[in-house]
């Protein structure tokens, strides 16, 4: 009985919090700027207002338009079910590192392909971009939680967990250049700085929002919150896989609460920082990007070498 | 150096010259005129300001085409001008092929008089879209301000084709995700990289010049203000020099340095603007926002010293409407140094940001020769080394006693034009201390009374002052019955659109955006 | 207006240019009377040949010049071919024992 509820707190976590880590880095970005900002509920006020509006769609969408926005938040949502959140307990097969990562490249595929559906001249590009972005990250996303994997002795992100927090002080060095390496991916796949800018208005040069420009109502909303998804999947893997002391190892309440309290304290000291890392620094051009990619699978590449 | 050694220094005597106030006009046969202007072009080194034409066939002349040089040091404006008869087939030679810059004047005389430049490479139309008929001249006499003809359905507007496999075209515009003025841009692209881009502009045509005509003077002061907004002082100021020029009136000097003031204000104003929104369109949110913070400041100094954010309704013909009193020009001091130390903390920090000089480096480059062939203006001439200024050329208010440095840069990327923006502004924070401290000692009269009925008979006259964006020139034109027969507005704009496509090729797509910034061009000064 | 395959790959051939080695012809042709008025842009965009030009043309020469040395060999007299067969008979009986 109990673990279905825990079950259920588990499946509903991320996209429940997922707008509110996005409206947390909007707030900060503000601040940064001199501005007041928005409230950090704007987010979910901004999906309930494209819930409740009409949608326009091109006469030339194919299927694929149509079913790529529930396609993408469908593959957040199995992800963010299976991924340690809060606590080790939920060990499954689909807790595997490459599942997880094959999963999410499931959901980028689709929305390439529904960015270049219409035949908009935007959404080419940003597909085009997305697909070199996501080909040079695949490598540097996969071998940083490799490096972990291989002290681990799996791939299964439950046990990477319990290995690593069990860890002595001696092997921290090659976990912190795997989680530099995992960084640089976390920003790639969510449509941050230095790769993109979330807040531009320049269609020329979006990457992740130039696909979704053709998208309205409904739909975008969904696109939308499955983007708000991936960014919270990413960063609590990032704090749980690299830095996982706290999570609930058990069932009993205290330890429940006690990993929940840890883990949205962990993912807000993350993304203030990637929200300062936003505001300090430009937009990397676009044909630099392939060298911190690069850099990312080198870092990765260095810890897996210390480790083995 | 008076006009008559003037013109005897570059003009041999056959000529029958005309001279009047700043400004030699005499006309040239039609076979030897583009002997004459490649002669003043490329011998003497003068510098070809405007080609303009007006209608003259109620006085029996035909139509004049006048090719206004300007000579730098003297400020002295030599017009060659060529009468085309109208006996049906109207035609004058064509100047482009020898000089680039001329290319553009002629298709817009083209367009609008009608007048076929013979041996023109490229004689689209310009401004006036493919539903506009073709037979129609708008600025001819014949044609009335307010017709509405009917739209035309067989015209076609050919852009440039790249041929080659998997080129594709991207068209953006005219309506952008922004809130910026309409223009469409069509990029021809290899991948990320823009193998061509060609802009087509037009869209916010309003039939300017020709309101100049009709519209009774003080309309027509308020109506140069609207050519571009936010240049709305430089452009009144330039039509109101043509016209006191062409009265023979002597501005008051304290209108003189009052014209300085605000002039150098909107300088300030809106090169604050361009240097954060450049700095945004890079994603350095830290730069932007403190750009649009700093513009702010200085636009409610402008409403506080003359009741308009943009400067607008304060030039009259005769001096100014609004002036500074010691007490406001003492807080104005204050403000000015404030609001001087706070940019030089941004631009410092700014500076230091190596992932923002990254994008701004090398960007859209644009070729020294082809900006002198163009004839490039303003600040991006300035970013290339090009060291041309109105306020030193051709000094006007009160830039002749207070003068005014130059701000060169050398690369001709968006680096160099963000720096000469910097450097502007730095200069002009030295120009407005220096006219707010020599204001106390002049006396208090800003303008004098014009007799707007006394226009001279058969004259041109030149007003040029130098914008934020680069030289505007306004040519007066009367007839015989002392009216304002015509009125040429060449904003910088219409020179500097022709090179973006330049500067746009062989850059990827993403740093187009930051180009377009970098120039920032006014679309509106361009359409008229 | 759509995007093509070519753009498309093009910025992924442009990042790992040390391997891929994209390479790209651009050609105009001017209008008579102008510098700078253009009457065709051509371009041609490709990816250099890597196997062709530094694999098998040079074996492809390599066998070339091999064939012109061992043409020696082919005089047309059938008795020297008779005489090889002799040869090479001789040796692999030497061989077989």
């Amino acid at each position: 009985m109990i673990s279905i509820i825990i079950w259920t707190l588990q499946l509903i976590l991320v996209p429940v919090l997922s707008p509110l880590f996005v409206g947390i880095v909007r707030k900060i970005k503000a601040h940064f700027q001199n501005r007041q900002g928005a409230g950090i509920f704007q987010p979910y006020r901004e999906l309930w207002k494209l819930f409740h509006k009409d949608e326009v769609e091109s006469e030339d969408a194919s299927w694929i338009f149509r079913a790529a926005p529930y396609i993408i938040f469908a593959v957040t949502i199995v992800v963010g079910a299976s991924i340690p959140i809060i606590g080790t307990f939920f060990a499954s097969r689909l807790s595997d590192l490459l599942t997880i990562v094959y999963c999410l490249a499931l959901g980028t595929f689709f929305l390439a392909l529904a960015g270049m559906d219409t035949g908009n001249a935007f959404g080419g590009s940003g597909s085009s971009r997305e697909m070199t972005v996501a080909a040079l990250t695949e490598a540097g996303l996969i071998f940083s939680i490799l490096a972990l994997a291989f002290l681990a002795h799996s791939t299964n992100l439950v046990t990477i967990v319990q290995t690593v927090s069990d860890l002595s002080l001696f092997s921290f060095t090659p976990i912190i250049l795997a989680f530099v390496a995992f960084l640089i991916a976390l920003l790639a796949e969510s449509a941050r700085f230095p790769f993109d800018n979330p807040a531009t208005h320049l269609e020329l040069t979006m990457i992740h929002e130039a696909m979704i420009l053709e998208y309205s109502g409904k739909k975008l909303a969904l696109i939308e919150w499955a983007s708000a998804n991936k960014f919270l999947i990413f960063l609590s893997l990032g704090v749980n896989l690299f830095f996982p002391w706290g999570s609930a190892a058990s069932f009993t309440p205290g330890a429940l609460l006690l990993g929940l309290a840890v883990f949205l304290l962990k993912v807000f000291l993350l993304s203030a920082g990637v929200a300062v890392l936003e505001s300090s620094i430009a937009k990397y051009r676009f044909f630099r990007l392939q060298d911190i990619l690069f850099t990312s699978f080198i870092l990765s590449i260095i810890a897996i070498s210390l480790i083995i | 150096m008076n006009l008559e050694n003037i013109a005897k220094k570059y003009l041999t005597s056959k000529f029958h010259l005309n001279l009047k106030g700043k400004v030699i006009s005499y006309a040239v046969p039609a076979e030897e005129i583009v002997e004459h202007c490649q002669k003043l072009y490329f011998q003497d080194h003068l510098a070809l300001k405007t080609i303009t034409a007006v209608d003259a066939r109620k006085e029996s002349i035909g139509f004049k085409v006048l090719y206004v040089f300007g000579i730098p040091k003297e400020n002295v404006f030599l017009i060659p001008f060529v009468i085309v008869k109208d006996n049906g087939q109207e035609e004058f030679p064509s100047l482009a092929p020898y000089i680039q810059e001329a290319a553009i004047y002629e298709r817009k005389i083209k367009t609008f008089f009608g007048l076929n430049p013979l041996g023109h490479p490229d004689i689209r139309p310009l401004l006036l879209h493919e539903n506009w008929p073709t037979d129609k001249f708008p600025l001819r006499k014949d044609f009335a301000w307010d017709t509405r003809p009917e739209d035309a359905i067989d015209n076609t507007y050919e852009f440039q084709k790249v041929e080659g496999e998997g080129i594709y075209e991207i068209p953006v515009g005219p309506v952008h995700a922004g809130i910026i003025e309409p223009g469409h841009f069509r990029f021809s692209m290899a991948g990320e990289e823009i193998v061509l881009l060609e802009a087509k502009l037009g869209f916010v045509h309003k039939g300017t010049e020709k309101l100049f005509e009709v519209l009774p003077m003080a309309e027509k002061v308020k109506l140069s203000e609207r050519v571009s907004g936010d240049t709305s002082f430089t452009h009144s100021l330039a039509l109101c020099q043509a016209m006191e020029s062409l009265l023979e009136i002597q501005v008051p000097k304290r209108a003189k340095y009052l014209r300085l003031i605000f002039s150098e204000l909107e300088r300030l104003a809106n090169h604050f603007n361009d240097l954060g929104f450049m700095m945004l369109d890079t994603g350095y949110s830290f730069g932007g926002s403190n750009g649009a913070r700093l513009r702010e400041m200085i636009m409610q100094w402008n409403e506080r010293l003359t009741d308009s954010r943009f400067l607008r309704g304060v030039n009259i013909i005769g001096g100014v409407t609004k002036d500074i009193s010691l007490s406001t020009r003492d807080e104005l001091n204050t403000a000015l140094s404030t609001i001087h130390q706070d940019f030089s903390e941004i631009i410092a920090i700014a500076e230091e940001s190596s992932s923002l000089l990254n994008r701004l480096d090398t960007t859209g480059r644009l070729d020294r020769q082809i900006a002198i062939d163009y004839g490039v203006v303003g600040v991006p001439a300035r970013a290339l080394g090009i060291a041309q200024d109105a306020r030193l050329d051709y000094p006007y208010a009160a830039y002749d006693t207070v003068p005014c440095p130059l701000s060169l840069a050398i690369k001709g990327d968006v680096r160099a034009r963000f720096s000469v923006r910097v450097k502007e502004v730095h200069a002009s924070f030295a120009l407005l201390e220096q006219a707010l401290n020599n204001l106390s000692a002049l006396d208090a009269n800003f303008s004098v009374q014009t007799d707007l009925t006394a226009l001279p008979r058969n004259a041109i006259a030149i007003g040029i002052a130098e914008g934020w964006r680069g030289d505007i020139v306004y040519t007066v034109i009367t007839d015989n019955s002392a009216n304002i027969t015509r009125v040429d507005v060449r904003d910088p704009s219409f020179l500097n659109w022709n090179v973006l496509g330049y500067a746009g090729k062989d850059n990827i797509v993403p740093d187009f955006p930051l180009i377009n910034k970098s120039f920032n061009l006014s679309y509106s000064g361009n359409d008229l | 207006m759509e995007m093509t395959a070519t753009g498309f790959s093009r910025s992924l051939l442009r990042m790992l240019k040390v391997l891929a080695l994209p390479t790209k012809i651009l050609r105009q042709e001017l209008k008579d009377n102008s510098k700078y008025a253009v009457k065709k842009y051509s371009v041609v965009l490709g990816v250099k040949d890597v196997y062709t030009t530094y694999f098998y043309q040079p074996l492809g020469v390599v066998f070339n010049k091999v064939s012109e040395y061992v043409k020696h060999i082919q005089s047309g007299n059938v008795n020297v071919y008779v005489f090889y067969i002799f040869i090479v008979l001789i040796v692999l009986l030497f061989l077989a024992v």
